[in-house]
């Protein structure tokens, strides 16, 4: 079987010897890393930050354990949030919630249409902790399933599943108190 | 507003761009290639460190070596070489090494025992077959506790990696074998500085965990004579106990046994021995040698030689020759 046919976790468990493999992961997935990195901190920085989250992977590939599901996007979105992390204190920028990486403000206001939308966005995540907020929008900007995501934030399952819906049900609140204001 | 809608609508961004894809592919091959080095010869990371070590190693005197000592070596044609007790101790190893039995054109594998360590870290215990036609397997347990699948033999040299067969086809007339060497650094990719230190270190990759025939194991100690800035270090002690002479260039050493010409150890960066005195006696007085920091490495060779099975790796999938 070639390289490009193996699944997600034989390459993981293969690049431990064969680090050529993660050439395969990166064909796979650096449209879905690049898109990560985009929605949090614009497409121009994300360019620049593609090739260091893969290479940070290259380090990070003898000790990843791949996750059930098979997928290796939550191993790869958990090394793309410390370059982020590691990107934010280098070149800190205006309009961060806090000190997460969780959005750039103005990346997020230069790629949407509106800024009505922004100011939503901003209400909701606002309303939610830093660990809420990675987990919220691993599961709904990048597709992760809770378990996934949960691994990804060094999280058990049932403590993800149980963080999501507090944060889903609080951003919610947030945004219909919003509405309800006239905002 | 409905979150799941808001969140659906603020979760679109373009696709990379081609350029984007590209740069991070080139990044990824530079670090993939970088770990892959250091996989394959693990214990002796290759950094290009310019500076001298910060050691101060204490080189026996001219009078109190037994050695003999010619005030200079000139092998190669007026350039400047190898200090010439370094010299001297480079040429009896390749003459000792030259006069050993053996040669294994035809063998299935090549076993090697070793042990390294890096930094401060823990000792491994490294065991490695390297396969002629088929694959190798690595026992490493600092890379894993299973027994890990490698590639079909292949020995660094330079830009080039040679097969089990090219290694059996290099000239074995050392001025022969410099020439190719050299070469092959020229074709390297990126600018090599020091091409002295880099044919340095190829000797040593052909060395090691290899299966040279003795006449080409003389022909590479004679090409690191030739080598300028190469010095001698003195009799040491390698971390097995074994008496050994160490030379060196820049901060990377290797200690060899001058009665046949084995590399019984090498480091780089920060390796740190006392040396006895009299060199070509037992290693009284001579301490084991010891790294500290995380930037240095010392891999002792215990064993080698021949064998016709491997283990079977069974942990993950052989090697695809086609992927």
């Amino acid at each position: 079987m070639r390289a490009e046919e193996l699944p997600d976790t034989e390459l993981l468990v293969l690049s431990r010897t064969r680090p050529e493999v993660l050439g395969v992961v990166y064909e796979r997935h650096a449209p879905a890393v690049f898109r990560y990195l985009a929605r949090r901190i614009g497409p121009s920085v994300a360019e620049d930050l593609l090739g260091e989250v893969f290479a940070a992977a290259v380090a990070a590939r003898l000790r990843v354990q791949p996750h059930p599901s098979g997928s290796a996007l939550p191993w790869l979105y958990g090394i793309a949030g410390n370059v982020l992390r590691s990107q934010l204190r280098r070149s800190p920028v205006q309009g961060l919630l806090d000190d997460t990486p969780a959005v750039d403000w103005d990346a997020v206001d230069d790629r949407l249409d509106a800024g009505a939308r922004r100011q939503e966005l901003q209400v909701a995540l606002a309303a939610l902790t830093k660990a809420e907020r990675e987990l919220l929008l691993l599961v709904a900007w990048d597709g992760l399933t809770p378990t996934e995501a949960a691994q990804a934030l060094g999280l058990t399952p049932v403590a993800a599943r149980s963080r999501l819906h507090r944060a889903r049900t609080r951003a919610q609140a947030a945004l219909d108190e919003m509405t309800s204001a006239g905002l | 507003m409905d979150l799941d809608t808001l969140l659906r609508e603020t979760a679109a961004v373009p696709d990379p761009s081609p350029h984007a894809l590209a740069s991070g592919r080139t990044v990824l091959a530079a670090a993939t290639a970088a770990s892959g080095r250091r996989l394959c010869a693990i214990g002796r990371a290759r950094s290009r460190r310019t500076r001298r070590l910060g050691l101060t190693a204490i080189v026996a005197s001219a009078a109190s070596l037994v050695l003999v000592i010619a005030p200079t070596v000139d092998l190669n044609g007026g350039r400047p070489v190898a200090t010439a007790d370094a010299a001297q101790v480079l040429l009896r190893a390749g003459t000792a090494a030259g006069a050993q039995p053996g040669g294994w054109p035809d063998a299935a594998y090549w076993r090697s025992v070793s042990t390294y360590h890096q930094g401060s870290g823990a000792t491994h215990r490294r065991e490695i077959w390297i396969g002629h036609h088929a694959i190798g397997v690595l026992k490493d347990d600092g890379v894993d506790s299973d027994v890990i699948p490698l590639d079909v033999a292949l020995f660094p040299a330079g830009s080039r990696a040679l097969s089990w067969d090219a290694l059996y086809a290099l000239p074995t007339d050392s001025l022969a074998l410099e020439r190719e060497l050299r070469a092959g650094i020229g074709d390297r990719p990126g600018k090599v500085t020091d091409k002295d230190g880099e044919l340095f270190v190829i000797v040593g990759d052909l060395l090691r965990e290899s299966p040279a025939a003795p006449a080409l194991r003389e022909a590479l100690w004679e090409v690191a004579a030739r080598i300028p800035g190469v010095t001698l270090v003195g009799v040491v002690a390698d971390s097995a106990g074994r008496s050994g002479v160490a030379v060196e260039r820049g901060d990377q050493r290797y200690v060899l046994d001058p009665k046949d010409g084995r590399l019984l150890e090498e480091s780089e960066g920060r390796g740190s021995t006392t040396v006895s005195a009299n060199a070509g006696s037992a290693p009284d007085g001579a301490s084991a040698p010891s790294v500290t920091g995380q930037g240095g490495w010392i891999s002792t060779y215990l064993e080698q030689g021949p064998v016709d099975t491997a283990p079977t790796a069974t942990n993950v999938a052989p090697k695809d020759k086609k992927g």
